[in-house]
C-alpha cells in the first residue's frame, strides 16, 4: 500500500493528519485547477479550501471506488461551480469573450529564468489569459488534460460528461486557445514537422 | 490549412494518446502524407509544453494549516445528513424539553406544552428542508454549454453514439423547455443513466465517490459493503429508482407531501427514491429528478423557494423534490 492509501485510510478514520499530509500532497493540483478555474486569487483559495474541507467531511462517505485524486478533482470542480454560481459569475454561452484581455489572474512568473525562457514565459501569460477567455466548460477540460495530465475516462468522471462530450470540449477549447494565441502573436502556428514517427504523447 | 474532416476527430485524441493501437496507426500513416493534420498536432503539443506544470502552482503560504485549523475548529468527520441535527436539532430540542419541564411549573402561567410539542415535531421537518443559503446565478451545468457550433464529423461509431449519450441528448430538449411554449412548459424527469443508449458508461450519474456510471447505472452493486442497503437480487428495480448516495448524489433534493406539491409533478414521470446512508428507511416516497431551471421555478410556484447550497458531493447538476406520502419528513 503506498504512502497516499495509507494516509486516505487513516484520514477515513479521523486521523486529522494524515488528512493534512494528502492537503499538502494535493494542495498544487488543486490550486491549479481552482486559480483556473476562479476569477482571482481569493477566490481559488475559498475553493481550495472548501474542496479540502468538504473531502475531509466526505471521506467517510468515499468508498475507494474511483481514485482519491478524481474524487478530490470533481470536489474542486464543484466548489468554483458554486462559487462562481454565487457570485453570479457566467460565461456566456455563446462563445469565447476575445475581448477579455484583463483575466484577473495574477499568477507569479514560474519561468526560472526569464532571460532565456522570455518567450515561453509570455506565451504562458498568454495562455493563461486564453484559457480565461474561454467558456468555462471547455476550460476546466482543458486544465485537467493540460496541466493535470488526466485522461479522457478521468476527465468524465470528475466532471460528470460522456466521453464524447469530454472529446468535443477539448477539441473545441483548444481550437478556440489556439485562434486566441494566433491572434496575440505569441505564437506560430506550425509548419509541418517532417513526418516521422509521430506518436500520440500524454 | 484545413485539417481533413476524416481525421478531424481523431487528432486530437492522437495529441492526448487516447486512440485504439488501430485508430493510432492509421492516423500516424495520414500524419506522414499530410501537413496540415501534422501541423494541427504540432501546434497541439506545443501549446500543451508552453502549459504550466500543476506542480509549479504557487499556494498560498500556510494554506494546509488553515485548512487543519478549519477542521479542528469544527466537527470531528460526520455523517453530512446528520449535521444539521447535531448542530441544530438537538440543541434546539434539548431547550424545548427544557421549556416543557418548566411549563409544568406553576410559576409560568401559560402552557407551553402543546406549542412546544408543536414545534418539535415541526423542527425535524424544518432542519431536513434545505437550510438557507444564497444560491443565485444560473448553473454552469452542461445545460449551459456553448451550442455545438461546429459538427465534428463522426469518423467512429463510438463517437457518435457518445455525442448522442444521455446528458447532451437531454439537456438539449431541456434547453427547449426553458421559456413559454403552447400548452405550458413541459416537466419531465431525466431517466437514469441505465436507460440511456451510451456506448461507454455515462458518469453523468454515479455515487459521489466516482463509481463509474457503469456501476451506478447499471444497477450493479455499489460497492463491496455488505451493509449495503441495496438488495443486489433486485438489480432491476434499482435501475428505476432514484438512491440518494447510491447510484447518484442530486445536487439538491427537497422533500414535499403530496398536498404541499398538488399537481406541480403530474406530468412528471417519478421513480422511488431512498437514501443509501438510511436504509432503515426504505423508501421515502417518490422522486422526480429535475434540471436546475425546473426544479427552482416549480418550488417557487409552490411558494417554497429555493435558497440552499448544493450538495458538495453531487455527481450530477439535476435536483430531486420528493414527494411524501404523508407529511414531509
Amino acid at each position: 500500500m503506498n504512502q497516499e492509501q495509507q494516509w486516505v485510510d487513516a484520514a477515513r478514520q479521523g486521523d486529522q493528519d494524515a488528512f493534512v499530509q494528502l492537503v499538502r500532497l494535493y494542495e498544487k493540483r488543486i490550486f491549479a485547477l481552482t486559480n483556473r478555474m476562479c476569477r482571482n486569487p481569493a477566490d481559488a483559495e475559498e475553493a481550495a479550501q472548501e474542496a479540502f474541507l468538504a473531502a475531509w467531511q466526505g471521506l467517510k462517505f468515499f468508498r475507494g471506488e474511483s481514485s482519491f485524486s478524481t474524487w478530490l478533482y470533481r470536489l474542486a470542480s464543484n466548489a468554483c461551480v458554486d462559487l462562481l454560481r454565487r457570485e453570479g459569475r457566467h460565461q456566456s454561452a455563446a462563445g469565447p469573450s476575445l475581448d477579455d484581455g484583463e483575466s484577473g489572474v495574477d499568477l507569479p512568473d514560474p519561468a526560472p529564468s526569464p532571460q532565456l525562457l522570455a518567450e515561453r514565459t509570455e506565451l504562458r501569460r498568454q495562455i493563461e489569459t486564453g484559457l480565461q477567455a474561454l467558456p468555462p466548460d471547455y476550460r476546466q477540460v482543458l486544465i485537467l488534460r493540460e496541466i493535470h495530465q488526466q485522461t479522457y475516462e478521468e476527465i468524465a468522471a470528475i466532471c460528470r460528461l460522456d466521453l464524447g462530450t469530454v472529446k468535443s470540449r477539448i477539441s473545441r477549447g483548444r481550437k478556440q486557445l489556439r485562434k486566441i494565441l494566433l491572434d496575440s502573436g505569441n505564437f506560430s502556428e506550425s509548419h509541418p514537422s517532417k513526418p516521422a514517427e509521430k506518436e500520440g504523447c500524454t | 490549412m484545413k485539417i481533413c474532416l476524416e481525421y478531424a476527430a481523431l487528432l486530437d485524441p492522437f495529441a492526448d494518446g487516447e486512440l485504439t493501437a488501430e485508430e493510432l496507426l492509421r492516423v500516424q500513416n495520414h500524419l506522414e502524407n499530410c501537413p496540415a493534420c501534422r501541423a494541427y498536432v504540432d501546434d497541439a503539443l506545443a501549446i500543451r509544453a508552453a502549459f504550466p506544470d500543476a506542480e509549479d502552482t504557487p499556494v498560498p503560504e500556510g494554506f494546509a494549516e488553515s485548512v487543519s485549523a478549519a477542521i479542528r475548529a469544527g466537527a470531528a468527520p460526520q455523517r453530512r445528513t446528520a449535521s444539521p441535527w447535531a448542530k441544530t436539532v438537538l440543541p434546539l430540542a434539548a431547550c424545548c424539553a427544557i421549556v416543557i419541564l418548566l411549563a409544568g411549573s406553576p410559576t409560568l402561567s401559560r402552557s407551553a406544552g402543546g406549542d412546544n410539542s408543536a414545534s418539535l415535531a415541526a423542527v425535524p421537518y424544518a432542519m431536513d428542508a434545505p437550510e438557507t443559503a444564497a444560491d443565485s446565478g444560473e448553473p454552469m451545468d452542461d445545460s449551459e454549454a456553448p451550442p455545438e457550433e461546429e459538427s465534428s464529423p463522426v469518423t467512429t461509431a463510438e463517437y457518435g453514439s457518445q455525442e448522442d449519450a444521455l446528458p447532451e441528448a437531454a439537456l438539449d430538449d431541456a434547453e427547449d423547455l426553458d421559456g413559454s411554449q403552447a400548452g405550458g412548459p413541459k416537466l419531465r424527469s431525466i431517466p437514469p443513466v441505465a436507460d440511456a443508449p451510451a456506448a461507454s458508461p455515462a458518469p453523468a450519474l454515479q455515487s459521489h465517490d466516482g463509481t463509474s456510471g457503469e456501476d451506478a447505472a447499471g444497477g450493479q452493486k455499489l460497492s463491496d459493503d455488505p451493509t449495503a442497503g441495496i438488495d443486489p437480487q433486485s438489480a432491476a428495480k434499482e435501475e428505476e429508482a432514484w438512491v440518494q448516495h447510491g447510484n447518484v448524489v442530486f445536487a439538491a433534493v427537497v422533500f414535499l407531501s403530496q398536498d404541499e406539491a398538488g399537481d406541480a409533478l403530474t406530468d412528471c414521470e417519478g421513480r422511488p427514491y431512498s437514501d443509501f446512508n438510511h436504509p432503515e428507511d426504505g423508501v421515502l416516497g417518490t422522486g422526480y429528478a429535475l434540471e436546475p431551471a425546473d426544479f427552482e421555478r416549480i418550488l417557487e410556484e409552490l411558494g417554497q423557494p429555493f435558497q440552499s447550497p448544493l450538495d458538495q458531493f453531487r455527481t450530477t447538476e439535476l435536483r430531486c423534490i420528493v414527494v411524501t406520502a404523508d407529511e414531509a419528513p
